[in-house]
């Protein structure tokens, strides 16, 4: 579980009350819990392309308010005394706002200095005073890959040999395309001059195309906090193609979305017909199968392209990639969560007393090497509770700390919550 | 005239060979009360029926002129000279069947940025029976796929399509029945807007065949093709000679006639009287059928020529 408080080591844990209170908008989020901490898991077939969301946050480095909303940024303040790198190895971080007008807003920051957060966009109207926000390095290469490919992607000479990471940039409507290069390093297609780019981001939230060139299949895993809150979330977009991971959110079909409010800005366009609407396709997370493009069509609801059908039940998964057509200008669209967790949600939510928290997580070949601070001669054991099961199952054999980092390799299948546990006595 | 024989259909065929890329684009003519109609009518002012036939598709080496020029020609001229971008779509498709209403997204494998995209909609389920055509230019390219391989996307209204054929109604966009060629609409085809208009003459040899634009025209060989020259051929049957040939049917403006001689070089050649009996031949293209004629033999020897006279024109 990803720490809540950082200059607590070991938090006391409430069985998820206070979070799920959190979940209702509860204004006091400094609870001693955690926030959840997920995980992807995704296999990618030999010699074959696969859109995939990023829907998990990063570590967070910082907790605390707005004190000024400023033209290009927000001047900020924490009583933490635990101060991390705020901007960590990225050059940009998500911005998310706990509490606010706004909570679930996330924002992308480029840049930190004596309490002023410089942001991509201008705050105005999105933050205020008082706010209550979080931040998060953006992923990058090395920390969702690892810093020397540890996750075993095919390496090459060039983009064409090798196995590829397109990362989507809304801004110029194109995408940036990485690769391994063998005996170098990470490396952008055509840009190879311009050297190492390990610290590359894939802003929150974003979604990324993996292009399997190996003979064999790949298995990715993606391992991350849970943006919160799920109530709902505030997603940035521009005009065009929007490659994002689908809101993080219960809702189990588009329709709970509630993505089309008559008069909201922060709606997405309806119209008569698709070319003058907003429309998404959804690659389903399980299956790596598109969805038809939909669109929400004024006075009938949502709508297959094609079809005279209802659309709003197109299902909708956890880590899910999104790709939104907005004929719409930049701007937020909102996605509602739904009020009432399902059992499985409500699960997802709880942690027993003796949770620690996960310090590192590093990528590792077909899964994901977990750190944290233990107790020598202590045993720990990592648990994983898949999503929509409510038990929690041990994922690997105890593991016997020597010292007092406990880390394990582990590899868990499909998606879910994982954590790691202290064995009494 | 002794010349070898290469129809038009063999260009656009060529040219049909490179496919039109992108991957997902959607098509819709769908309407509210607040906007401008963009419904598909036929000629007759009345909503294309549902079920009629809708496809996109690219016309690769083709300017807007020479498919308009196509589909003056029929519904069959323009169906085949199109490369198909994904399946047919029926109108009425995406829009609860409504007549003159559409909707769809056609996808096709990726790849890198063609060019311009049109739609063509015909009054009919099918090419074999339709009548009409309406031809609507959708996108000046089809976009290309992503660098990192996503398949492009490009969403279309009919109502901001350019309009190539057919007709530009208060209701939206009608099709239109077929015209017999003209000489004019034929070499504008054949060498494109571009050319020099001297060119473009009946007497005009752009190609220095040794052929006339107008014997071209009339015989179904290329205006824009040197090895593209129209060929009479003698045709040898239980002991008789017939000649035969291409020639352009729907133009009453042209006089086509055999003239046959038994020497070769008689400053006159009469006109070769006997019956013209129509072939059938699949392989004509569009606006040609061929003939052939009886020759006289009675002198042992016999040579023939084809002539085409057009008002104002001459030509052999």
């Amino acid at each position: 579980m990803g720490r809540f408080r950082h200059n607590s080591p070991h938090p006391r844990w409430r069985q998820g009350l206070l979070l799920l209170a959190s979940l209702a908008g509860l204004a006091h989020l400094r609870a001693d819990v955690t926030d959840p901490f997920g995980y992807f898991s995704h296999s990618i077939p030999a010699q074959s392309r696969r859109l995939i969301g990023v829907p998990l946050l990063g570590d967070p480095s910082f907790y605390g308010t707005v004190t000024e909303v400023l033209p290009s940024g927000l001047r900020i303040h924490t009583d933490d005394t635990w101060h991390p790198p705020v901007m960590g190895n990225s050059a940009t971080a998500c911005v998310a706002v706990r509490a606010g007008l706004h909570a679930g807003l996330t924002v992308s920051a480029t840049a930190y200095a004596d309490d002023v957060l410089t942001l991509l966009n201008p705050p105005g109207g999105m933050f205020a005073t008082g706010d209550t926000i979080q931040i998060f390095p953006d992923h990058t290469l090395g920390s969702l890959f690892g810093v020397e490919n540890q996750i075993g992607l095919m390496a090459g000479a060039s983009a064409a040999e090798a196995d590829t990471i397109g990362v989507w940039n809304a801004a110029t409507q194109s995408s940036r395309v990485f690769y391994y290069q063998s005996e170098s390093g990470w490396r952008e297609a055509g840009k190879e001059a311009e050297g190492d780019r390990v610290n590359a981001t894939v802003s929150f939230p974003g979604a990324i195309v993996i292009n399997r060139r190996a003979d064999a299949p790949l298995t990715f895993t993606l391992l991350g906090a849970v943006p919160m809150p799920m109530e709902q979330r505030l997603v940035p977009v521009s005009h065009g193609r929007n490659l994002i991971s689908a809101p993080f959110s219960m809702a189990p079909k588009v329709s709970d979305y509630e993505l089309y409010v008559p008069g909201s800005p922060f709606s997405v366009i309806a119209a008569a017909s698709a070319p003058e609407a907003d429309t998404i396709r959804f690659t389903n997370f399980s299956t790596a199968t598109e969805s038809e493009v939909i669109y929400s069509q004024l006075g009938a609801g949502w709508r297959v392209v094609g079809t005279s059908g209802d659309a709003g039940e197109t299902p909708v998964e956890l880590g899910q990639a999104m790709d939104l057509q907005r004929v719409g200008p930049a701007g937020y669209i909102k996605a509602r969560g739904i009020s009432e967790q399902p059992a499985a949600a409500r699960a997802l939510m709880t942690a027993p007393d003796d949770v620690i928290p996960i310090k590192r997580r590093l990528p590792a070949e077909g899964g994901v090497r977990l750190e944290w601070d233990a107790s020598a001669g202590h045993s720990y054991k990592v648990q994983v509770q898949p999503l929509g099961q409510s038990g929690w199952q041990d994922l690997v054999a105890p593991v016997l700390a020597t010292s007092g980092t406990g880390s394990v390799v582990c590899k868990p299948s499909g998606q879910g919550q994982i954590r790691i546990v202290k064995l009494q006595g | 005239m002794k010349a070898a024989l290469l129809l038009p259909s063999l260009i656009l065929g060529a040219l049909a060979s490179a496919p039109a890329r992108a991957s997902n684009v959607v098509v819709s003519n769908l309407t509210s009360p607040e906007s401008p109609g963009a419904t598909l009518t036929a000629a007759n002012g009345s909503p294309l029926a549902a079920g009629s036939l809708v496809r996109l598709g690219a016309f690769p080496g083709l300017d807007t002129e020479q498919i308009a020029a196509l589909a003056q020609q029929g519904p069959a001229s323009v169906a085949a000279a199109l490369t198909p971008f994904g399946p047919a779509f029926p109108v009425g498709s995406g829009a609860a069947g409504n007549p003159g209403s559409i909707e769809f997204t056609a996808s096709q494998a990726t790849g890198t940025q063609a060019g311009s995209l049109y739609a063509v909609i015909l009054n009919g389920a099918s090419v074999e029976t339709s009548t009409e055509s309406l031809v609507l230019k959708l996108s000046e390219v089809l976009p290309a796929d992503d660098a990192s391989g996503l398949p492009a996307y490009l969403a279309v209204h009919l109502r901001d399509a350019e309009l190539v054929f057919g007709s530009d109604t208060a209701a939206g966009y009608a099709t239109k029945a077929s015209e017999p060629e003209s000489f004019e609409t034929w070499i504008t085809r054949q060498l494109g807007s571009g050319a020099a208009s001297a060119d473009h003459l009946a007497e005009a040899d752009p190609d220095h065949d040794g052929a006339s634009n107008l014997l071209e025209y009339a015989f179904g060989s290329g205006a824009g093709d040197g090895s593209s020259i129209a060929r009479l051929e003698i045709h040898e049957s239980n002991g008789e000679y017939f000649a035969r040939y291409l020639r352009r049917v729907g133009d009453s403006s042209l006089q086509i006639r055999c003239e046959a001689e038994t020497q070769i070089d008689a400053e006159t050649w009469p006109t070769l009287e006997t019956t013209v009996t129509v072939i059938g031949d699949s392989s004509a293209p569009t606006g040609y059928e061929r003939v052939q004629q009886l020759l006289p033999t009675s002198a042992g020897q016999a040579f023939a020529r084809l002539r085409v006279t057009r008002i104002g024109e001459q030509g052999e």
